[in-house]
């Protein structure tokens, strides 16, 4: 149903029109690669307080790879 | 000391320097109010504890005179907002007891301005959906009648500021989220312009509509809010460094000779004739005020919906991939590592966010992205000019912020309905237009909404207009 809503979008002419990637049109924003730029380095221990389950300060996740 | 229900933020730095109060009397009344009232509403999903003054940013022992511009202005912060120590969920159960580990930027703003933080409002799953009916712990209720949705997806917010059990709110609107609950809730709600607030701290719904804005009691207020929220971010790499204005400062200034324009589109099929008869009264007091309102078209208005639905799914389904129960928040252990993936997003997510994770992997997926997703973007672009042909002539554009008035609890059974009520909002989003949504009188006994969209930057003007249209 949404997806026959969304089809009509199909009887515009866009051939000449260039697609909007952005909302406010800022790109290649870079800043500076330098430890903690991006603030609060304690957030790492938090944040891994928070993980299900754990390992010596990992994050334990079910074998990825099968042997 | 009048109503605590009533006070604005205005009042509540007034009532401090008089010493009428102290910040933590204030605070303490609110709680108390809360606690009394909030289980008819379920405005709020956490409140903050009495006891607790840690959520004061300032010390008790405020200054006679403090130039902090919200010292003491208690407030409700929607719950998909990072505030360091509370728990966040975004109204879903994947993020069940999740403590955020740092402050949203516009949280750290607020702090540093001296507010108060009450609780975390409710909202729908990840702010989707229209009504707060899609929240994992329950829809929240409008205070003007307890049968009916206060609007979402920032229906807490909104439904916390009309009942007074805040002074104001934030709330974040990324396809009317701010705009549909105000007028829904008959208070100010405003979007600001896409890149002036940071959404740093923002749980993502679609990044390139997203935006958080101040939901008040009145327009002044959402100046007054707006001026501590704006401003460039390193942390959000969309806002745009703009001079610093006082919103507050031409919030008098005279509309003679204001261009106003009334989409033809907006008036159209689905508009209820009360709510067309209350925004009609509206404008024709803004020509007396000394505007000019002309009718014009904004040919893709159609358009809008079905190309929000393509774009806000495809962005929320990258953006939600994050939750997948291994690191934080929800989850369920399987046989595999697959399996725990599986179950946990399963169980996790509620109806909305899947069904729109769904459709946006599907119109992403290769075979269909030109079809879908990169045709939706060149759509986007057809709608962002319509609205620049309108602003070549016109300051702000005028129209009813919602097509009816809040429906009622459960009235809205499939998807499609329900994101119609976002029609006159949508296009706003997709042009990243600034927009603030005003109460105009009322329709069914239930409050109406006027939407003033402006041009990009343009919140001092939207927020001129509709001061004057508020104070008569």
């Amino acid at each position: 149903m949404i997806l026959d809503y969304v089809a009509q979008l199909k009887e515009v002419p866009v051939e000449q029109v260039a697609p909007t990637f952005s909302g406010s049109g800022t790109a290649n924003v870079m800043r500076k690669d330098e430890e903690g730029g991006l603030g609060n380095p304690v957030c790492a221990k938090q944040m891994l307080e928070q993980a299900p389950a754990k390992h010596r300060g990992f994050i334990k996740v079910k074998a990825i790879l099968k042997k | 000391m009048m109503n605590i229900k009533d006070l604005t933020i205005k009042d509540v730095r007034e009532g401090i320097e008089k010493k009428e109060f102290t910040v933590e009397e204030l605070r303490r009344r609110f709680l108390k109010l809360i606690e009394e009232e909030n289980d008819n509403l379920n405005a709020y999903l956490l409140v903050t504890k009495p006891e607790d003054s840690g959520w004061l940013a300032t010390s008790n022992q405020q200054p006679a005179t403090s130039n902090q511009p919200l010292l003491g202005v208690p407030l409700g912060i929607k719950d998909n907002l990072c505030v360091e120590g509370m728990v966040t969920t975004a109204g879903s159960k994947i993020l069940k007891n999740y403590q955020a580990v740092y402050d949203a930027t516009v949280i750290t703003k607020l702090k540093e301005a001296g507010a108060v933080f009450l609780g975390k409002t409710n909202l729908d799953e990840f702010a989707m959906g229209s009504s707060t009916e899609n929240s994992a712990w329950g829809v929240t209720k409008n205070p003007h009648d307890l049968t009916r949705v206060p609007g979402g997806s920032s229906g807490g917010s909104a439904a916390a500021v009309a009942a007074g059990l805040c002074v104001a709110a934030l709330g974040s609107d990324t396809g009317g989220s701010i705009r549909q609950p105000a007028a829904f809730c008959g208070i100010v709600g405003l979007k600001p312009t896409y890149g002036r607030v940071s959404r740093f701290g923002l749980l993502a719904l679609a990044s390139s509509l997203d935006q958080i804005g101040p939901m008040t009691k009145n327009v002044y207020d959402a100046a007054l809010l707006l001026n501590v929220l704006s401003g460039w971010d390193k942390m959000d790499s969309t806002t745009v460094h703009q001079t610093e204005v006082d919103f507050t400062a031409k919030l008098e200034d005279s509309l003679k000779g204001l261009r106003v324009a009334m989409p033809r589109e907006y008036f159209g099929e689905g508009l209820d004739g009360e709510v067309n008869q209350a925004v009609e009264q509206a404008i024709s007091r803004l020509e007396k005020l000394g505007a000019h309102v002309d009718q014009v078209n904004l040919p893709h208005t159609k358009y809008a919906l079905p190309v929000y639905y393509i774009l806000m799914s495809a962005e929320c389904s990258s953006n939600l991939a994050r939750y997948d129960g291994m690191r934080y928040g929800f989850s369920k252990t399987g046989e595999d590592l697959l399996d725990t993936y599986l179950q946990s997003r399963s169980e996790g997510f509620g109806d909305e966010p899947r069904r729109r994770i769904i459709l946006g992997t599907y119109a992403l997926s290769s075979g269909y992205y030109e079809a879908y997703y990169s045709r939706a973007q060149k759509v986007r672009t057809l709608i962002t000019r319509d609205f620049e042909e309108v602003f070549k002539k016109f300051d702000v554009i005028v129209g009813p912020t919602t097509p009816t008035t809040a429906f009622k609890i459960g009235e809205k059974k499939d998807p499609l309905s329900m994101y119609l009520s976002d029609i006159y909002t949508v296009p706003v989003n997709l042009a990243g237009l600034p927009a603030i949504s005003i109460p105009c009188g009322q329709a069914q006994g239930l409050p109406v909404g006027l939407q003033i969209i402006g041009p990009k930057w343009a919140e001092e003007k939207i927020l001129q207009v509709g001061y004057n249209l508020e104070q008569g």
